[in-house]
C-alpha cells in the first residue's frame, strides 16, 4: 500500500480504537514507572506502521495487544514492579465497550471533540481550518483567499491539529458518554 | 517556507509534519530534516502516522458536523414533549442516522467502503470480545467465535451465532424478544444472561440468570420446545431429543469463566485443560508426558498465559517444561 492508502487504512481501522485503549492503559498502568500513555500510544502506533497491515484482520485487537506487549517490556525494563501489577481482570480481556459499529459510526464524540478544540481556537487559525476541512480548499487557496502566507496557513493548520491530537489524549470528559450502550453495558458489568 | 519547528514537542512536531507533508512534495532540505527527526526516536514514527490520520480523519468528523447540526434542529422541533429516557434513544438513533448518511458521503469520496458495520462481529485466536449493543445488550464472543447481529427497528433482536460461543446478557425489553440462532436451534429471552455454545455435532446452551426458551423444528411443522431457567444447561445433539441438565451455581461461573478472562480448571485432566488454554495462547502448551493425560488439575489462571500454566502443571506433577519454537513442552524429567 501506498503511505496515504495505509494512513486512511488507520484512519479506518486503528485510530477509533485509541480511546479505548487509553481507557485501558489509564486503568492500569497510570503511575507505573517509565509508562507514560502518550509515549505507549505513539510507540504502538509505530508497531502498527511496522507491521504487514494487510495481514492484521482484527486491528483493534493488535492495537491492544501491542500496547500491552509494550507495558510488559517497560515494566521489565523498570524491573522494580513485577508484571502482575498489570494482572488486573481487565488487562486479559480486549474489553469492546466502545458501543459497537453504531456508535463508532455515529461519531457524535468526534464532532463534539472538534467542536471543543474550534470553540478555544484564534479566529484566523479556525478559519484556515473551517476553509480547508469544511470547504476543502488547498493550503495555497486558503492563503489565497485569506491573505497570508502558504506557511501562515500551514502554521493554524498545524496548530488545530495539534490541539485536536490533544483533545484525543484527553479522558473522556465525566457524563458525556453517550448514554444508549455503554452505560447499559457498565451498569451490568461484574467483577468476580 | 518555514523550517518544521523542531524544539517543539513531539505531536507539535508531528501535527506541523503531517500538515507539510499534505502540501504537496517536500523540498530536499525538508525531507532531510524529516527523515533525521523520525530516525531519532521510534516514537517520532507513530506520532506522525498518528498525526497523519488524525487529519485524514478530520474529513470524516467535518462531513458529519454538519449532519449532526441539521439534525438536531429536526429532532428537538418534533419531539418536545417525550420522556427524557426515549428521547435520548430516538435522538441516538436519528443521529446514528444522519452520522451514518454523512459517513457514507465521505467514504464515497475518501474511504472506499466502511466494511465493518454491518453487524458481523468476529473475535480472533486468543481474543474475547465484548461488545455493547445498540439496545444495551452486550453480547461477549469468546476466541475464534464469530456472531451475526439483526436488529429489526422495534421488532425481533435477532443474532445469528455462526461459530464458537458467545454469552449474552439481555437488556429487558417485553416488546422485542431477544432470539440468539445456533443452526436450527432457537434460544428466545427477554431479559436474561445466558451462552450459547456452538460445536459441530451440538449446540450447547447455559442459562446464568433468567429464562431462555429454546425451540428447534424436529419436522411435520413441528416443535421441539424446552423453558431453560437460572443454573440451566441444554444440549442439541444431532436428532435426540434436546437434553437439559441442572447445573450448580459454581459450575456455571465455571463454563462461564471466560467472559471475565479466565480459565476455571477443577479436575479435567491435564491434557484436557492444556487443549483449553491453547484456545487462548500464542505459545500452544504441548503435554509430551503420557502419565498427564491421567492425572486432574485444579486451578485458575488467566486467558493466554500459557506459560503459567505450563509452569504449574509441570511443578505440580514434577515435571519439567522446555520451551521450543512450536510451544511450550512439558516433560518429565
Amino acid at each position: 500500500m501506498e503511505r496515504d492508502d495505509r494512513i486512511r487504512w488507520f484512519a479506518r481501522e486503528v485510530l477509533p480504537h485509541e480511546g479505548a485503549v487509553r481507557k485501558w492503559l489509564g486503568r492500569n498502568v497510570r503511575g507505573l514507572p517509565n509508562c507514560d500513555i502518550d509515549e505507549v500510544v505513539q510507540e504502538a502506533y509505530a508497531r502498527l506502521w511496522a507491521a504487514d497491515t494487510d495481514r492484521i484482520a482484527n486491528p483493534r485487537a493488535y492495537f491492544f495487544v501491542t500496547a500491552r506487549h509494550l507495558v510488559g517490556e517497560a515494566l521489565r525494563r523498570s524491573r522494580i514492579v513485577q508484571i502482575e501489577t498489570v494482572a488486573d481482570i481487565d488487562s486479559l480481556n480486549i474489553v469492546d465497550d466502545d458501543g459497537g459499529p453504531e456508535r463508532r459510526l455515529s461519531g457524535r464524540e468526534d464532532v463534539e471533540r472538534l467542536k471543543r478544540v474550534l470553540e478555544t481556537v484564534p479566529p484566523k487559525c479556525r478559519e484556515a481550518f473551517e476553509l480547508r476541512k469544511f470547504d476543502g480548499l488547498s493550503q495555497r487557496e486558503i492563503a489565497q483567499k485569506m491573505g497570508i502566507a502558504e506557511s501562515t496557513v500551514e502554521k493554524h493548520l498545524a496548530k488545530a491539529l495539534r490541539l485536536v491530537m490533544k483533545e484525543m489524549a484527553a479522558p473522556f470528559p465525566e457524563g458525556d458518554e453517550p448514554s444508549w450502550s455503554v452505560r447499559a453495558y457498565d451498569s451490568r458489568r461484574k467483577k468476580r | 517556507m518555514t523550517r518544521v519547528a523542531r524544539n517543539a514537542d513531539v505531536d507539535s512536531e508531528a501535527a506541523a509534519w503531517a500538515v507539510r507533508l499534505e502540501a504537496g512534495e517536500l523540498t530536499d532540505a525538508d525531507r532531510h530534516d524529516l527523515e533525521a527527526w523520525l530516525e531519532g526516536d521510534v516514537r517520532h514514527v507513530g506520532a506522525l502516522v498518528r498525526a497523519q490520520a488524525i487529519w485524514v480523519d478530520l474529513d470524516r468528523v467535518a462531513a458529519m458536523k454538519a449532519g449532526h447540526a441539521r439534525h438536531l434542529e429536526i429532532v428537538s422541533k418534533r419531539e418536545p414533549r417525550t420522556r427524557a429516557r426515549d428521547w435520548t434513544r430516538t435522538l441516538a438513533g436519528k443521529l446514528q442516522l444522519a452520522a451514518a448518511a454523512a459517513a457514507v458521503l465521505v467514504c464515497a469520496v475518501s474511504f472506499g467502503v466502511y466494511d465493518h458495520f454491518d453487524g458481523r462481529l468476529v473475535s480472533t485466536h486468543g481474543e474475547v470480545r465484548r461488545v455493547a449493543l445498540s439496545d444495551g445488550s452486550t453480547v461477549i464472543l469468546d476466541s475464534d467465535s464469530i456472531v451475526q447481529v439483526k436488529f429489526h427497528p422495534g421488532g425481533e433482536r435477532t443474532v445469528f451465532l455462526r461459530q464458537g460461543e458467545a454469552s449474552f446478557q439481555v437488556a429487558h425489553d417485553k416488546t422485542r424478544p431477544f432470539i440468539v440462532h445456533a443452526n436450527d436451534v432457537a434460544v428466545r429471552a427477554v431479559g436474561t444472561s445466558f451462552a450459547v455454545k456452538l460445536q459441530p455435532d451440538k449446540v450447547s446452551v447455559t442459562v446464568a440468570e433468567g429464562t431462555v426458551l429454546v425451540k428447534r423444528p424436529i419436522g411435520g411443522g413441528r416443535q421441539e420446545r424446552h423453558y431453560v431457567t437460572r443454573n440451566g444447561a441444554l444440549v442439541a445433539q444431532g436428532a435426540q431429543p434436546m437434553k437439559a441438565s441442572v447445573l450448580s451455581g459454581e459450575d456455571v461461573a465455571r463454563q462461564l469463566a471466560w467472559r471475565d478472562g479466565q480459565l476455571d480448571f477443577n479436575g479435567e485432566s491435564v491434557v484436557q485443560a492444556a487443549a483449553a488454554v491453547n484456545r487462548y495462547a500464542t505459545r500452544p502448551v504441548i503435554v509430551d508426558d503420557p502419565r498427564l493425560s491421567q492425572k486432574t488439575f485444579v486451578g485458575v489462571f488467566r486467558m493466554g498465559d500459557s506459560k503459567a500454566f505450563a509452569d504449574t502443571a509441570a511443578a505440580a506433577y514434577d515435571d519439567q517444561v522446555i520451551e521450543q519454537e512450536d510451544g511450550l513442552h512439558i516433560v518429565s524429567h
